[in-house]
């Protein structure tokens, strides 16, 4: 398990859970953040921040310190756990 | 807004009976759900207004056989939890306005996301009709959706459209006047949530039922509490026994929280999710998956590590040349329109305070705000392109590092910049921003960037007292001191006001891009433009006249006896010859004006103002100067023409003021001086729109407040310290 901030551009993991509360988790539960989801790293911004990412079928972006807030693990991995 | 109650009316405008159907649209951002209530409206729109708070309710109407459908289309909005204004509305809207129908608008193409919506609409009670929008793209991509299965298994009607081929508008009507027929079932809605939390959302259920009989789904309401749903707790608490159930789901959660590691909420929502996407496998089939699409390939420049910026300030300049330089021409022309018709009316009316009122007040005050609307017409055109190109989003993506560091979003770099030409309609790109706390931000610190209107001022004081660097001197100002000023408050707002971090994630979709209609961008731009209209126009009006009228009033005759009495005696003095008498009399007129100035309200203000710009190294003229420039900027120029000119000659031309400010400022009161113009309020249209959009009189105050305590102490603290070091 790792921290979504910590991810490469091209990575593709599965929401583990939210850390966090209030508007921030809420929102970020709304946009499809649910545990399972899968969520593709698709590029940093040319500063490193925010990063693009698909959740689902969405193409969103979230900034790197709200990031670290999702908890996601590699899908090889729960491929191999199952 | 108001339609009085919820029962299907009639409608006889053309003499025909009709039967009234209220409908209103419902969707996520980004879900076309505008363009495709303008399909359906057309023209026939306008916008609304929702209790004060700044989000737009637009409204329009569509005949259809013998029914008259009333559309409102909500704020876009992914969820109905109340954590946005835009949330809150369109879920007010909803439970207390009572449409007919609910047209729940959705992306097709990324369907899981947006039947989210759908869910807790159902939950609240809510039978929409679905319309999956963008049809077109789900063909392209080739995504197949059983749309018959889909409409059997939520039980609710399902209509294909496209709004940019107005594909199924026939069929969305057709579905929404039939749904507005049937009698509703009352039957309730639910998704199952685990059994843990199923038990505890029954219990509560329960105590909120027997609390309060009359709760129409009190199983909605357990289920808001333990999502933390500000709205429905407020509810609760002020009905019966409201404190007691709200003790006890705060017990409850904890308890979900130590047995299953997780709040209720990520339950709740997971099983929405989970609901969906058991519909979804059912209707859903991608038969082939396009994973390099046309977005992808344009992200490549556009998102790119170097060429990102190159080619967004390209269209920074673009936008900026176009809304200002372009927006020059059609501005002259109003400028001469308004002229023309003060000229007209001067000579045809007989002097009088109601022709004076009429030029000097009413004309010009409408002038003066009709002047502006070139700028902001072009402005939101470029804004409407950005947005529903899908550029805005990548402009926010590569900004945001930068904007983030001074406490706001990538999308506050428009207004910022736009400040450059006119604090206006840069206040009014704010809106631009979702989260009201970014907005609030961004509309306090825009009109700190210096506005075109303020360049003059640099221009004569730096010309008049720092000769050699005339230019560096006004760069310094109009650009890195605005700019400055802009950051260093960012920092300080960020510090102090803004510090609390309940703070709206920056989850920003970013949608794929799409050639935009004609129309909708028309529309969308007409919008904004009535808006400025209607909010500000009637304001903005009569602050003008009120100060014409301060600047124009007490009348002295008394002056104008004295002065008239003292050009006669000069020109009948046969001692002096003519080239003398012309120039004494010129001098007798700008005493006149002069005095005539300082005796209006305008002029006792100022005046009475002294001991506040003293410190900052002014005397009243200065003082009453500053007051006239909260008419515009530019006019404080004009004030100190006729101020200070008195008995130095030839003031009329430039040189002839910049001797006159060279003689009566030092550099230093000069530097202090221009710093106290860049700082302060920019002008009342700017004032006005401020307020108006912040929609909240205490930011307003703040933000008048502020900017005034902030030239003051600036203007003060380098003129008093610059004392010290220069003697």
């Amino acid at each position: 398990m790792k921290k979504l901030s910590e991810c490469a551009a091209g990575d593709r993991v599965q929401v583990v859970r939210l850390d966090g509360e209030g508007v921030f988790k809420r929102r970020l539960l709304e946009m499809g953040f649910v545990s399972g989801t899968g969520v593709e790293i698709i590029k940093y911004a040319p500063l490193k921040d925010p990063v693009e990412l698909i959740v689902g079928q969405s193409r969103i972006s979230l900034r790197v310190d709200e990031a670290c807030g999702v908890i996601v693990r590699d899908v090889e991995l729960s491929v191999e756990e199952q | 807004m108001e339609h009085g109650n919820n029962e299907t009316g009639t409608a006889s405008a053309d003499g025909f009976a009709r039967k009234i159907i209220r409908v209103a649209l419902a969707g996520n951002p980004n879900s076309g759900k505008t363009s495709l209530f303008n399909c359906l409206t057309g023209a026939s729109q306008k916008v609304g207004n929702w209790s004060g708070v700044t989000v737009d309710i637009v409204e329009g109407s569509l005949r259809s056989g013998s029914c008259q459908l009333l559309i409102t289309d909500l704020p876009g909005t992914y969820s109905l939890s109340t954590c946005s204004a835009d949330e809150q509305v369109a879920r007010q809207f909803i439970t207390e306005k009572n449409p007919d129908v609910v047209v729940n608008v959705i992306d097709a193409t990324n369907l899981e996301r947006h039947l989210y919506l759908t869910v807790q609409l159902l939950e609240l009670g809510i039978r929409p009709v679905l319309a999956l929008n963008m049809w077109d793209e789900v063909m392209q991509k080739g995504i197949s959706i059983d749309c018959k299965r889909l409409s059997e298994l939520l039980g609710l009607p399902v209509v294909k459209t496209n709004s940019r081929s107005n594909l199924g508008m026939k069929d969305l009507t057709d579905a929404i006047i039939e749904h507005a027929s049937r009698k509703e079932t009352s039957h309730l809605f639910s998704v199952n949530y685990p059994q843990e939390l199923e038990s505890v959302i029954k219990s509560l259920a329960q105590m909120i039922s027997q609390a309060n009989p009359d709760v129409k789904n009190a199983r909605y309401d357990a289920v808001q509490l333990f999502e933390s749903d500000k709205e429905v707790a407020r509810k609760i608490n002020e009905a019966p026994q409201g404190r007691e159930i709200i003790e006890q789901c705060g017990k409850y959660i904890a308890e979900i929280e130590k047995k299953l590691g997780d709040t209720p909420e990520s339950f709740i929502v997971e099983a929405r999710y989970g609901y969906i996407s058991g519909i979804s496998r059912e209707t859903v089939n991608l038969t082939k998956v396009d994973r390099v699409q046309v977005s992808d390939k344009i992200d490549t420049v556009l998102t790119h590590r170097f060429w990102a910026y190159p080619v967004f300030i390209v269209f920074m300049w673009l936008l900026f040349q176009a809304t200002f330089k372009l927006g020059e021409i059609p501005m002259g022309w109003i400028g001469i329109l308004f002229g023309w018709l003060g000229d007209v009316a001067s000579s045809h009316l007989p002097e009088s305070v109601f022709r004076d009122l009429l030029v000097d007040g009413i004309i010009a005050g409408v002038g003066g705000v009709i002047v502006f609307l070139p700028n902001i017409l072009i402005l939101f055109l470029g804004i409407s392109i950005m947005e529903d190109t899908g550029y805005m989003a990548r402009a926010a993506f590569i900004m945001d590092k930068m904007m983030h560091r001074i406490g706001l979003h990538g999308k506050s770099f428009i207004p910022m910049l736009m400040g450059l030409g006119c604090s206006v309609p840069a206040i009014m790109a704010a809106r631009t921003l979702e989260s009201p706390k970014d907005r609030i931000k961004t509309i306090l610190l825009t009109p700190l960037v210096s506005c075109s209107a303020r360049l003059p001022v640099f221009v004569l004081f730096a010309g008049a007292l720092f000769p050699k660097h005339a230019g560096n001197v006004v760069f310094l100002f109009q650009v890195l001191f605005g700019f400055g000023a802009f950051i260093l408050m960012g920092l300080l707002f960020k510090h102090t006001f803004f510090k609390k971090t309940d703070d709206y994630p920056f989850v920003m979709e970013l949608p794929p891009y799409r050639l935009p209609t004609l129309r909708s961008i028309l529309i969308h731009m007409w919008h904004k433009t009535e808006h400025y209209l209607k909010k500000m126009g009637g304001v903005v009006l009569v602050f003008s006249v009120v100060l014409w009228w301060a600047g124009a009033y007490p009348n002295n005759p008394e002056i104008d006896k004295k002065y008239e009495d003292k050009i006669a005696a000069a020109e009948a003095d046969m001692s002096i010859d003519s080239t003398t008498k012309v120039s004494v009399v010129a001098v007798l007129q700008k005493e006149y004006q002069a005095e005539k100035m300082s005796q209006t309200y305008i002029g006792r203000v100022g005046k009475f103002l002294e001991p506040l710009v003293t410190p900052f190294g002014t005397d009243w003229r200065g003082a009453v100067s500053l007051v006239t420039g909260f008419v515009a900027k530019e006019v404080v120029v004009s004030s100190m023409g006729v101020l200070y000119a008195v008995g130095e000659g030839e003031a009329e031309n430039s040189d002839g003021l910049r001797d006159v400010i060279r003689s009566n400022f030092t550099p230093l009161s000069g530097f202090a001086f221009m710093l106290f113009v860049l700082l302060y309020t920019p002008c009342v249209v700017a004032l006005i729109t401020a307020v108006r959009e912040l929609g909240n009189w205490k930011w307003s105050v703040f933000s008048v407040c502020y900017q005034l305590c902030l030239a003051w102490t600036a203007a003060t603290v380098v003129y008093q310290i610059g004392r010290i070091f220069i003697r």
